[in-house]
């Protein structure tokens, strides 16, 4: 009914009504009435198309963002005719703004002749993805807003890749296991080592003679060697749960949602670090990204997580088994559990495997039921089950809820 | 609901309902302090959307709290009437001003200025509305415009956004789009069709009832009459017997028959401050009546004594067909019917040579509760009409010849024998009545049905002093014609082409009717000249005829879609009697025609003559001033123009005609020779051109190498560019060269040459040689060759 009940249809109708009622009245007064109208709808079909002539336009727009920027957009407007043109609107077409906001629609009141105007408009990026922007489109209802005149602007598509949003993770319990003694997340000291001299301390058995420090030897009477202190660094692999199923919730309220930014979290925070990072997902397509340290690396795995989506077909527990190929031994293992799906057995088996692998786990455990409380499909109680298993085998677990502040669940 | 942004959008609402308030209410006096209360409502409303002030939302609700209190206490005590209706909208409306913020307050501003402007247009109110309702458009659209800004201001990210939300002023060229409007307005609706409406097939109900009522005797036999109209016929010989006025003063006196001058009449005529001059036909004849004079319409001893001027007008009903009000611009009444129509109000058929007078006529009277007369006869009416009475008239009723049904705001009215209707007043203004007449067309002249005549005798009369030479003009104008039409026919005819129509008047000493002066010697005159000769030729060839006088309603205002009757409308015309077809009207005077009927559907022509009468009546008393004369010389020249384009349309109809028919007949063979030759002809030139255009290169090869380059290369373009492959502006010939050679690979080194050397020619300040020149032109060649079959 709104669809039909619009400027246009109503003059058309009440233009009728006055022709109607002069027909059978015989009211000549209503005739003209009816003539002021049909002029009147006639010039607001007319017109707009002339109002186009000469017009062009354009836009400049940055190629990436983050979740939740406001970015902007400036807009060239053109006229190379030689009359001045009045109520140019300029829509845009930008997915990856919030619903009801992405037909952006801006508009000059008038363009003289052979002008060009340069404005801008901010506007901010709603949610995380790979975006074609564009085309611009350029309309005239003027000067009645009764009938429109649209026509695109050639050329002025471009791609917006929204990275997901990061939080600042203060601290996270990374863990390296096994024997090797360059591993674990916090710098630790020792005698040697090519890293920043720490300081002196007793001689240990075991400590390098090439380290007694003789100066300190010869005035304290006994052995005292230098402390070095070194970095030692650790291997982190996050895997994502991309399944069909795996998302649940709206907008940017999604189990997949929160996943992607906890992840991209993560790996600021690892990568910042001077850890390595890889990142593994099963979706439609494997996304995996190998480790690699840096921004660099950062900047990839961003990009990767932008495009992500819960498209594949394999179980979480297949993709930690998956993901075992790809994993080398004593690193750490960021787990995110959003539809812990399947039996209780094929998750313990896949973790097996990453303990066979010597990897410390971290576990994200998100809870499904809070982003959709109609659901009661009981695999609430298989994840209570698996959060305890997981949590029996020592390692660290976090719980996330809808609308949780994620960096304070990361703090605590 | 979303608010309003643009503030330009409540000035043009606030001056759109004004002119709707304006447009309804009858005078400013009510209007202005509505314009202030709404004034001060948008005011508020301005401040409201920005501030949500409470006080101004505690008033609005008083104001409607009162509104509706006031409105209600009327309802109670008057009843519901629409103009308290309208009121109760228009305060509602104003009262919602105050808080006029959302959209949805704007949207109900605007279903109230329309209720408001359709109440305005059925009141009829004429061409004041219409002024109105071209200010309400244009205003209307100023908030289309504005309510345009505005929604996109409810949308817009950016841009002027804010800059518009700060400005009262349109960012739009206004003015020059309502013109355009306007004029576009104008074109479709005299385009407009117009078909017939269903309104005008019934009859008006009557409006002013204030005439003073008659003694119905058979209302005094009978109790319980219905509200038909009774019929008495009194059976009164009336000789003479002027103004209806006169007579039901009379009658009430329990005079029959020859009334004498009533005081009532005169009285009443006096007391609309009026000298009784235009209904003074009948007080003055009776008054002459009780001089004796029987017979003698008009030109009693009074009147002639008062004035010393006894016009021919006043034995015409006193209508003033040819006196100096003949020349007033007075709006006497408007009409609405169908087609223009001769609006009858008396007929004469006594002529003495000087003066027209009535007969011996039969007297009859007409009575009604409800005022609805049917006339006695059995006639079935065909043709309605509706009048509105715009100033004090004599005391006839105007209307078609002959009328069947009355609709009248009176209880009781008289009929005459030649059925002119006679009021006992006079005809005041703001009477509203229609008439339904039957109305025949014979040969596109109006007649009233066949009709038997009782008393022919009378219609043949001929004065005593009728010279021989008039007689001998009536023979020999009619001269070997035999039957009564065409004898009549002849005469119209004879007078309109002959005789030349003036509106001057001739004052003379005896100032009276001189037949023989008009027919011989002055050969101009007015309409009343010209209907009597008719009347007095037709008698003297035997035919039954009479002088009528009324009004030519003739004038339609497209816009009002009335006919507009003046005072210089006033008019005298001929009825002539056949067997066959009753009562016929002819028009003897040249510059007037008959009311044809029309079967146009659209006014385009009405609206010609209306603004062409405008025009002229406008610069009438200018015509001594500079512009005037320029104008009536440009007017000469386009008529000029016009005539001459007719002409030439004219000729090429009758050219078109005659190629027509010799196309039929044996035409059509050779022009279809002809276009076979001429196609054929086509054809080969077409086959020939290329070989035509290889023998011209051919020879420029040696004569002007470059010029053969050029023609390949641009020869070469045209074969690419057919192929949907032409050179885009911003390509150098190079360039162009390059992507031809990568889509056409076989080709590339025929394309490359012409390139090449089309460049060197161009740019080089080597000149090319014959032989580039061959080489380019055989490139070209086999370019053409191999592109033949691609």
């Amino acid at each position: 009914m709104k669809r039909f009940l619009n400027k246009r249809n109503v003059l058309i109708v009440l233009a009728l009504i006055f022709f109607f009622v002069a027909w059978n009245r015989d009211i000549s007064i209503l005739y003209s009435l009816f003539a002021l109208l049909v002029s009147t709808l006639l010039l607001s079909f007319l017109l707009p198309r002339f109002s186009m002539g000469g017009v062009d336009g354009g836009r400049t727009l940055q190629s990436t963002a983050f979740e939740d920027d406001e970015i902007t957009i400036g807009i060239d407007l053109s006229n190379s005719g030689w009359r001045n043109r009045y109520m140019i609107e300029v829509i845009d077409s930008f997915p990856a703004a919030q619903p009801g906001s992405r037909t952006p629609m801006t508009f000059i009141a008038m363009l003289k002749r052979r002008q060009t105007r340069r404005y801008s408009f901010d506007i901010s990026c709603y949610k995380r993805g790979d975006y074609r922007i564009g085309p611009l489109t350029l309309r005239s209802s003027y000067p009645l807003g009764i009938s429109s005149v649209s026509r695109e602007v050639p050329e002025t598509d471009t791609r917006l890749l929204v990275y997901p949003s990061v939080f600042n993770i203060p601290y996270l319990p990374l863990r390296a296991r096994g024997h090797m003694p360059v591993m674990g997340i916090e710098a630790v000291s020792r005698a040697g080592g090519s890293e920043e001299f720490f300081g002196t301390r007793e001689y240990r058995q075991g400590d390098g003679m090439r380290y007694i420090h003789w100066p300190s030897t010869a005035r304290h009477g006994q052995y005292i060697v230098k402390e070095f202190e070194i970095r030692a660094a650790t291997e982190v692999t996050v895997i994502l749960d991309l399944d069909k199923g795996a998302e649940i919730g709206e907008g940017k309220h999604t189990t997949l949602e929160y996943a992607v930014k906890i992840a991209a979290s993560v790996a600021k925070y690892v990568l910042e670090r001077g850890h390595a990072l890889q990142l593994i997902g099963f979706g439609e397509r494997p996304h995996i990204v190998p480790y690699g340290k840096g921004t660099h690396q950062l900047a990839r795995v961003l990009e990767e997580l932008a495009m992500v989506y819960a498209d594949g077909a394999v179980p979480y527990h297949r993709a930690i088994y998956n993901a075992s190929d790809h994993l080398r031994d004593g690193g750490t293992a960021v787990l995110l559990f959003t539809h812990p799906d399947g039996g209780i057995e094929e998750y313990l088996y896949s973790l097996g495997l990453l303990g066979a692998k010597r990897m410390g786990l971290l576990s994200v455990f998100i809870d499904r039921e809070s982003f959709d409380k109609k659901e009661g499909d009981g695999s609430q109680a298989m994840s209570n089950t698996l959060v305890r298993e997981v949590m029996g085998m020592g390692d660290p677990v976090y719980f996330v809820s809808k609308g949780d502040d994620l960096q304070e669940v990361f703090s605590r | 609901m979303r608010e309003i942004k643009y503030p330009a959008l409540y000035i043009s609402t606030y001056f759109m309902l004004m002119t709707a308030v304006c447009a309804v209410l009858p005078s400013l006096f009510l209007a202005v302090p509505l314009c202030i209360i709404y004034g001060i409502g948008f005011y508020c409303g301005w401040n409201y959307a920005e501030s949500r002030s409470a006080a101004i939302k505690t008033i609005s609700h008083i104001f409607i709290g009162l509104t509706f209190f006031v409105c209600m206490v009327f309802f109670l005590t008057s009843g519901i009437k629409g103009g308290l209706l309208v009121l109760f909208l228009v305060l509602i409306q104003a009262a919602r001003n105050f808080t006029l913020a959302a959209r949805r307050d704007f949207y109900m501003a605007h279903l109230i200025s329309l209720i408001l402007i359709f109440s305005a247009a059925s009141s009829d109110r004429g061409t004041p509305f219409l002024s109105y309702a071209v200010i309400y458009v244009i205003f209307g659209m100023f908030t289309l415009m504005a309510d345009h800004i505005d929604e996109r201001l409810g949308s817009a990210m950016g841009g002027d956004h804010i800059v518009l939300t700060k400005k009262l002023n349109l960012p739009v060229k206004g003015v020059g789009l309502a013109a355009a409007v306007i004029a576009l307005a104008l074109v479709v609706f005299l385009i407009t069709p117009r078909f017939p409406s269903q309104r005008l097939s019934g009859l008006w109900e009557p409006e002013g009832w204030m005439y003073p009522k008659k003694e119905d005797p058979v209302k005094h036999r009978r109790t319980g009459s219905g509200s038909r109209s009774k019929i008495e016929s009194n059976g009164q010989a009336e000789k003479g017997g002027g103004g209806s006025a006169s007579r039901s003063a009379g009658e009430s006196n329990g005079q029959a028959g020859k009334g004498g001058g009533g005081s009532t009449s005169r009285s009443a005529g006096e007391s609309n401050g009026q000298a009784e001059k235009g209904g003074g036909g009948s007080a003055s004849r009776s008054a002459g009546e009780s001089d004796g004079q029987a017979g003698k319409g008009g030109g009693g001893s009074t009147s002639r004594g008062s004035s010393g001027d006894r016009g021919p007008d006043k034995s015409l009903g006193g209508l003033g067909v040819s006196n100096e009000k003949n020349k007033s611009q007075d709006l006497l009444f408007l009409l609405k019917s169908r087609r223009p129509v001769y609006a009858r109000a008396k007929s004469l058929d006594n002529f003495d040579g000087r003066y027209w007078t009535e007969g011996t006529r039969q007297v009859r009277g007409l009575y009604s509760v409800m005022g609805y007369f049917s006339i006695p006869g059995d006639l079935e009416g065909n043709f309605p009409q509706g009048y509105i009475i715009k100033r004090d008239m004599p005391g006839v009723v105007p209307a078609a010849y002959k009328p069947s049904d009355l609709k009248f705001p009176a209880h009781s009215l008289d009929m005459d024998d030649k059925y002119s209707l006679i009021l006992p007043a006079r005809l005041w203004r703001r009477t509203k009545y229609s008439v339904l007449s039957r109305v025949d067309d014979v040969n596109g002249r109006p007649s009233g049905g066949r009709e038997k005549l009782s008393n022919r005798e009378m219609y043949l009369q001929l004065p005593d002093d009728l010279s021989t030479d008039t007689k001998n003009l009536a023979q020999s104008v009619t001269q070997g014609l035999s039957g009564e039409f065409e004898k009549a026919a002849a005469i119209e005819r004879y007078l309109r082409e002959n005789y030349r129509h003036t509106t001057v008047r001739e004052v003379r000493a005896d100032n009276d009717l001189k037949l023989d002066r008009f027919l011989f010697l002055s050969k101009q005159g007015s309409s009343e000249y010209f209907a009597t000769s008719m009347a007095i030729l037709l008698r003297a060839n035997g035919v039954p005829s009479r002088i009528v006088t009324g009004y030519r309603a003739t004038l339609y205002n497209p816009f009002t879609g009335y006919y507009e009757v003046r005072q210089r409308n006033a008019h005298a015309w001929v009825e002539a009697h056949f067997e066959e077809h009753g009562w016929v009207t002819f028009e003897p005077t040249p510059s007037m025609t008959l009311p044809a009927v029309s079967k146009r559907y659209t006014i385009f022509g009405d609206f010609y003559r209306y603004i062409k009468e405008k025009a002229v009546s406008a610069t009438k008393p200018y015509e001594e001033r500079w512009w005037a004369k320029a104008l009536s010389v440009i007017t000469d020249w386009v008529k000029k123009l016009f005539y001459f384009i007719g002409e030439v349309w004219k000729e090429i109809k009758r050219e078109a005609k005659k190629a027509w028919a010799w196309f039929r007949s044996d035409g059509w063979i050779t022009v279809c020779t002809g276009i076979f030759l001429v196609g054929s002809l086509c054809l080969v030139y077409r086959k020939l051109l290329p070989f035509l255009w290889a023998r011209r290169v051919r020879k420029a090869i040696h004569a002007d190498p470059f010029r053969a380059v050029q023609e390949c290369y641009f020869a070469m373009e045209k074969i690419f560019s057919k192929k949907g492959l032409k050179r885009p502006s911003n390509y150098a010939i190079e360039e162009y060269g390059k992507v031809l050679g990568s889509r056409f690979i076989v080709l590339a080194s025929q394309i490359d040459t012409i390139v090449v050397v089309f460049c060197n020619a161009l740019y080089s300040p080597v000149p090319v040689g014959a032989g580039e020149a061959r080489e380019v032109f055989d490139a070209y060649a086999q370019i053409v060759e191999l592109m033949k079959n691609r």
